[in-house]
């Protein structure tokens, strides 16, 4: 229950406050917490982005390496897990009987459980009277810990993960003691309430985060007094639901029944390629260029994103691949319509023009509106009259190719500095004929020579390129550095590419083998 | 002695873990995903006739083609192990068709073990038309949506965007969270209040153990206690 507004609860601290409190009744409940059901296809890309922060592509992507077989040293190479592509939480009868076997080996027989999670399964699944399995270890006994020297540690996370939540699916449910404390305080009622975990059951091996609002109570007892420390009305609010991450789309697309298991990562991927929606603290923001189509497709193409035609298609589709409808049909049934669409909206739809923000400026060149553009390296200011006036806002002070002075050793043209992605850098004027580009560690052999040339464009000051470490390289004997890579600082020679040696990792730093990268 | 039997799959990982598991009497190659698909450069289906795509073997796949027919012709018996779904049997049934086979034998298996595959070749079967069709339709309307409406967004907002099936549906998910209200600055509904039951009143009963116990807050929950029961 809740008050109305601040006056209310004003009005209940004001009675309550200096008047005695005491408890008023105790109840204990007990309760179970069902173990959850195998991972199938969108799960998988939920849990692995909750918990290893994986993007969906990057979760396919190690799942395949996993699913398509990994060398395990003596016991030869295998697949470490069942396809993972699917929408069935089915699991087959060996699995199913050695991952009892293990836990009763494991953990004791109490901890084995009949694997008949009441979760609702998917609405595909549930369909499914298939061959199709969930995803899960092809062995349970081959426990994270036991390949994790064969594994890089991508693939050493995912393959816990699903190690886990396959073997938790078949153990037995928590036993929780939920105690319920009513407190009265002059007319008003109070209440407290606390969960115990009495069994952990599959809780052992799938840890939960507690509810930080459900914490452990001591023990109360009915008529004894508390004492009030204070009185805090709290205001909250009404939220709207918050935007999408990666994880909450997928689950809302499966929900509805929009897409299949082998389409989830690549239609999240192709709207951010597009720009169509970026990111911003693991939230799916929408551009105004994704504003501006979707739109239009909703003015003009109300059926391509209606999302109930849309589930029924990928109905239509399941159809022709179990029920045998013919494809022409289904096809020739929805081209009527969707034809008829182009057509209206050929002569209907009008131009729009994807509004772009003014930066407040007026253009050098032609006095015309600066506005604010995203291109391919970010967002960047430029005249509104573009493609007539050309104007760019930074770049007259940044040529787009300074020459360094030296010649290509490749094709003896001049050597210029060059914008890349990652900065500058030093190639060959010679572009496209001469694919020439300088290394980019200062004190590396050609590439000191061509960044001395270039003074401070090469080697920007806030980000250092290459970090000598004082040691020499054991293949080839030039410097070690340090540099920054896609996931944070590691070692490697400053006579890259020419030179690929990386010193292994220390053990137990990670569990990844150094000798799967380095050869 | 060369192989007496081709075992194709779509990935080269998945060919070098199943040639570890079938031996010398199996030959073991990767078509490296569809050989064949619709042209790059136009619709690639005939609408009036029945929407029969127009597939092409994929621009710089052609050797790959070659490499399988010609392992195909030494091989006494062809297995097609391409991934159990839609487009692993679309995959299948374009590579029968690209080495010109009367009865394609399909296997499949959900792990690439050993246990797995080998259950899989006692038990051949033919490709599964339906399977395969419900990949041409997707593959057919995906297309028609992709390249009849694509071109008309270049010409009336911007070059270079692009429209999909699922993908235009799914920016539309992310577009309507935009459209809500900003959170309201009301009170209502839902202002509770708090009390904390602190440490000197447990301290009192002489059986718990006090120390570190920290107060609670415990929540509004209603005016006046209803009498319970008679």
């Amino acid at each position: 229950m809740e008050l109305a507004d601040a006056a209310a609860a004003g009005a209940v601290t004001a009675a309550v406050e200096g008047r005695p409190f005491a408890v008023s009744a105790v109840e204990r409940k007990a309760s179970r917490r069902n173990p959850p059901v195998p991972l199938i296809t969108s799960t998988l890309q939920q849990e692995a982005s909750a918990q290893l922060r994986f993007s969906p592509k990057r979760t396919m992507r190690v799942a395949q390496q996993l699913y398509e077989g990994v060398e395990l040293g003596a016991e030869g190479a295998t697949g470490l897990i069942t396809y993972m592509r699917t929408d069935s939480i089915r699991v087959s009868e060996q699995a199913v009987e050695q991952a009892v076997e293990y836990i009763r080996a494991t953990h004791g027989a109490p901890y084995v459980g009949s694997g008949t999670a009441t979760r609702r399964p998917a609405k595909a699944a549930v369909a499914a009277q298939d061959a199709h399995e969930a995803i899960r270890p092809t062995s349970v006994g081959r426990t994270p810990e036991a390949v994790a020297a064969h594994l890089t540690a991508d693939q050493q996370r995912l393959y816990e993960l699903i190690w886990r939540r396959f073997v938790a699916s078949r153990m037995s449910p928590a036993r929780l003691s939920t105690t319920r404390v009513d407190i009265d305080a002059s007319d008003h009622v109070f209440r407290l309430t606390g969960t115990v975990v009495t069994f952990d059951g599959f809780l052992r091996v799938l840890p939960q985060r507690a509810d930080p609002r459900d914490p452990e109570l001591p023990a109360l007892q009915v008529g004894e007094a508390l004492t009030l420390v204070r009185t805090v009305p709290e205001q909250h609010f009404t939220q709207p639901p918050p935007r999408y991450t990666e994880a909450t789309l997928i689950r809302e697309m499966e929900e509805r029944g929009i897409g299949r298991p082998s389409t989830y990562a690549p239609t999240i991927d192709v709207i951010e390629a597009r720009q169509y929606v970026r990111q911003e603290e693991r939230r799916l923001h929408p551009t105004p260029l994704g504003q501006a189509v979707n739109e239009a497709l909703q003015s003009q193409f109300p059926e391509i994103v209606d999302i109930g035609f849309t589930a029924q298609m990928e109905e239509r589709l399941d159809a022709i691949e179990t029920g045998g409808t013919a494809w022409v049909g289904v096809v020739r049934n929805w081209f009527t319509g969707f034809a008829a669409n182009l057509e209206r909206a050929e002569a209907d739809m009008p131009r729009v023009r994807v509004a772009a923000a003014s930066a407040g400026e007026a253009c050098p060149q032609c006095g015309a509106d600066l506005v604010v553009r995203t291109g391919r390296f970010g967002e960047f200011i430029g005249c509104s009259r573009y493609p007539e006036c050309t104007y760019i806002k930074g770049r007259e002070d940044r040529p787009r190719a300074q020459p360094t002075g030296d010649p290509c050793p490749q094709c003896g043209k001049p050597l210029v500095v060059r914008q890349g992605r990652r900065g500058p850098f030093v190639g060959c004027s010679g572009y496209p004929s001469c694919r020439h580009i300088a290394p980019s560690t200062p004190g590396s052999g050609d590439g000191a020579a061509a960044s001395a040339g270039t003074g401070e464009a090469a080697a920007r000051p806030d980000r250092p390129t290459a970090e000598p470490t004082g040691e020499a390289c054991p293949d080839c004997g030039k410097p070690l550095v340090r540099r920054m890579g896609r996931f944070g600082p590691f070692v490697s020679c400053s006579g890259y590419p020419g030179c690929k040696y990386r010193p292994p990792r220390v053990a137990g730093a990670s569990p990844r083998a150094p000798a799967r990268r380095a050869g | 002695m060369a192989a007496s039997n081709l075992v194709i799959v779509e990935s080269p990982s998945k060919a070098r873990t199943l040639a570890k598991f079938l031996g010398s009497d199996y030959e073991v190659k990767a078509s490296l995903g569809h050989l064949v698909d619709l042209p790059k450069s136009k619709l690639g289906i005939d609408v009036d006739r029945d929407f029969a795509p127009d597939y092409i073997v994929i621009k710089g796949k052609e050797a790959q083609v070659r490499e399988l027919r010609q392992a195909a012709r030494k091989a006494q018996r062809i297995l097609l192990a391409a991934d159990p779904d839609r487009e692993g049997e679309a995959i299948a049934w374009h590579i029968a068709q690209q080495l010109h086979l009367k009865d394609p034998e399909r296997i499949v298996f959900h792990e690439v073990t050993r246990l797995a595959v080998e259950a899989a070749l006692r038990e051949p079967r033919p490709i599964d038309q339906h399977l395969v069709d419900a990949q041409q339709a997707r593959r057919v309307i995906d297309r028609l949506v992709g390249y009849k409406l694509s071109p008309l967004l270049w010409r009336k907002i911007r070059k270079g965007l692009s429209a999909g099936r699922v993908q235009s549906v799914a920016l539309r998910l992310v577009c309507d969270r935009e459209g809500r209200s900003p959170p309201s600055c009301r009170w209502s509904p839902g202002a509770w209040t708090r009390c904390w039951a602190p440490p000197p009143a447990w301290r009192s009963r002489p059986a718990s153990s006090a120390a570190g116990r920290t107060a609670r807050s415990a929540r509004w929950s209603s005016p006046t206690r209803r009498p319970r029961g008679p």
